[in-house]
């Protein structure tokens, strides 16, 4: 009887490692496809990117165009599944304190969020939210709050500027939808990882 | 003891290292941010760029709380590979991207190495 108890359990713990390796591989084969994807649209915006500055000149679009006055970002990051346990704090020696620890529960989970100012209202207002993000309270428009202003990168490079920019910004927008997607299926495929090698560590030991 | 837990969801910067191309890309599709103090969220890496400002910067970005996210180039992370492996937080997430002159090599990747570490393990009862 005590046998085939435990022979149940061992064949309850292989159906699940069976689960977990499947899922590992499922989020293997997802991560190699937009790595792919990823690939690809990178590629097109650096053309676009070069027939530009073929088309306006060289110095027209280089890195010291690029405005350093204080500003925010229109594109941020929603990180879902790591919370900040307070009573963990690590010691940083280099800055004399000990900051929050950041504790991972299960697979991160980023969104893009785009924002965009609404001159009208003089606030920031969240555009393209994915998922459930779109039935947040109010709080959540506060983020890009503050003294700065989100800037529109295409005026750094002249008030007229090549079809191709425009095209590039494009290309590399949805390359950053595709690094969120990507960073996502990496995150599952690193959570389904650990738990195979922890079933397995149990099957082994039993 | 229950822990008193916040939950960190607050919206957080991607920070970039990479070529002049990758970071105008990024940057046009609105990632950057200058701070009061001028401090950026990215680097761009030219002949000139020493393999210890790349350190600074990859060590400056990862100890950030408001960055989430930092993109890097493959061939400037293998500059750095023996910091990047050594990397071990979960936030920032470390993302290594192709660039325009140097395609992207799975075999560098972590997690394609660590999955296919886990298939190629000889199984116990294999052993005769």
């Amino acid at each position: 009887m005590v046998e085939a108890g435990s022979m149940r359990e061992g064949t309850g713990n292989l159906e699940q490692l069976d689960k977990e390796v499947l899922q590992c591989l499922d989020s293997v084969h997802l991560l190699l496809e937009r790595r792919e994807i990823l690939h690809q649209t990178l590629r097109q915006g650096w053309m676009e990117l070069t027939s530009a500055r073929y088309t306006m000149g060289p110095a027209r679009i280089s890195s010291p165009l690029f405005s350093l006055k204080p500003h925010a970002p229109s594109a941020v990051v929603d990180v879902r599944g790591a919370h900040v346990d307070s009573t963990e704090k690590i010691g940083v020696p280099e800055l004399e304190e000990e900051i929050a620890q950041v504790v991972i529960t299960g697979p991160v989970a980023f969104h893009l969020v785009e924002i965009e100012q609404d001159e009208r209202k003089d606030r920031w207002e969240i555009k393209n939210l994915t998922d459930d993000s779109a039935t947040e309270s109010d709080d959540e428009l506060t983020i890009a709050e503050g003294s700065k202003d989100t800037t529109q990168p295409l005026h750094w490079f002249g008030a007229l500027v090549s079809p191709h920019l425009r095209s590039a910004q494009s290309n590399f927008s949805k390359a950053l939808d595709i690094v969120v997607e990507l960073l996502n299926a990496q995150s599952e495929a690193a959570h389904a990882h650990g738990n195979v090698m922890s079933l397995r560590r149990a099957a082994t030991e039993n | 003891m229950a822990a008193a837990q916040a939950t960190a969801r607050s919206s957080s910067l991607i920070a970039i290292i990479g070529d002049e191309d990758t970071v105008t890309g990024f940057l046009l599709a609105g990632v950057g941010n200058v701070d009061l103090r001028r401090k950026t969220n990215y680097l761009v890496v030219d002949t000139k760029t020493t393999i210890k400002a790349i350190e600074d910067a990859f060590k400056d970005f990862t100890n950030r709380e408001d960055v989430a996210i930092v993109l890097i180039s493959q061939y400037i992370a293998s500059m750095i590979r023996f910091q990047i492996d050594s990397y071990n937080k979960p936030l920032p997430a470390i993302l290594e991207i192709p660039s325009k002159d140097h395609p992207y090599d799975p075999s560098q990747d972590s997690i394609l190495s660590r999955v296919k570490h886990m298939f190629s393990a000889e199984p116990t009862s294999s052993r005769s």
